[in-house]
């Protein structure tokens, strides 16, 4: 009777050659996974939580539709008193600038978050078509003496927020609340 | 067993402002005194319609010169007193060179303010702003057109 020196087959039942060449590298891939805190699923994480506004994005923002509705109250006005067109322009640009520098990387105050709106229609950094409402609503058009209180409250708005924001920021509102005030001695003169 | 009662505000030490602010503070009195001698040019070059004028911002900005130097003093900086003259950024030898260089003084001033308020502790903000604003509408009055960004000149908007 031939004789060989191979061992003869053991039959283990349940745990084949093939069986182990499989589940080695699964074993492996699961150990992996949940080392790294991670789970094989079909459905995508959810969204992480948006982080909330600090503090100088929500005084950017409100000092923002401030000038939004200075702009666009400044636009109205220029439709009832082309007399005034020329200090009304100064106003207007200087307005358009602050929105710049408010919302540089913005270019649609569609971007917004709600939770930061504050309740006023915001205009964009232009000059808003006749009939579009962007300042304060209000029953009768602006004019020259509305607008010179819109411009000191408002300046008046910025220079509140300034013990709350950064640095940058803070030199910005403050900048801004003095050009407003001094538009409200330019738009008194225009006035009278 | 012995009770202590806290020292009335008046006694309680005034916490030191920061170097920055400190530093700022003494720019601004550095402003204030070259504006104060720069109007006593203004108003011996711009004749009688701005005399008044400049002696009003004179005695303004000297307000403001000891508000600052209180400040410092008693933050315990003791304040540079300004000096006998300063060398002007032109020639003045005319009413309209005189009503620039008023301009030229608030703007430059207002700068300065605008540094102070980025380097004042927030609830001392106010008061920096409020002295930007004068600046701001000083420098209007002399005949500046108005400024989208008063003192920050890198935001210049040019028309």
């Amino acid at each position: 009777m031939p004789t060989s020196d191979r061992p003869a087959r053991v039959d283990r039942p349940g745990l084949t050659r093939r069986t182990v060449l499989f589940a080695g590298p699964m074993v492996t891939v699961a150990a992996i996974t949940a080392s790294c805190g991670l789970r094989l699923e079909t459905d995508p994480p959810p969204p992480a939580a948006p982080l909330p506004p600090t503090a100088d994005e929500l005084a950017r923002e409100r000092a923002a539709t401030e000038v939004a509705a200075l702009l666009g109250q400044v636009d109205a006005v220029r439709r009832t008193r082309p007399d005034a067109a020329a200090p009304l322009a100064v106003v207007a640009a200087a307005h358009r600038a602050h929105l710049a520098a408010l919302r540089p990387a913005r270019s649609t105050p569609t971007d917004i978050p709600t939770s930061m709106q504050t309740g006023t229609p915001t205009g964009t950094p232009t000059d808003t078509p006749a009939g579009t409402p962007t300042g304060k609503p209000s029953a009768s058009p602006p004019t020259l003496a509305a607008l010179v209180a819109a411009e000191q409250d408002a300046a008046a708005a910025l220079l509140a927020d300034l013990a709350s924001v950064g640095s940058p920021t803070a030199r910005l509102l403050a900048s801004m609340a003095a050009a407003m005030r001094v538009h409200a001695i330019v738009l008194r003169r225009a006035a009278s | 067993m012995s009770v202590t009662t806290p020292p009335p505000d008046s006694a309680r030490p005034v916490p030191r402002p920061p170097a920055a602010e400190l530093g700022a503070l003494a720019a601004a009195l550095a402003g204030e005194h070259a504006a104060i001698y720069a109007y006593g040019v203004v108003g011996g070059q711009a004749g009688d319609a701005y005399r008044r004028a400049s002696a009003e911002r004179i005695a303004a900005h000297s307000v403001q010169r000891d508000l600052l130097a209180a400040e410092l003093s008693a933050a315990g900086t003791p304040p540079a007193a300004g000096a006998p003259a300063y060398t002007l950024p032109f020639a003045v030898r005319s009413v309209g060179d005189a009503l620039r260089l008023a301009v030229h003084v608030e703007h430059a001033l207002a700068a300065t303010y605008v540094d102070l308020v980025a380097a004042a502790a927030p609830t001392r903000r106010a008061r920096a702003a409020a002295r930007l604003t004068d600046c701001a509408e000083q420098a209007h009055a002399w005949g500046a057109e108005p400024q989208a960004f008063p003192g920050l000149p890198e935001r210049a908007v040019s028309r």
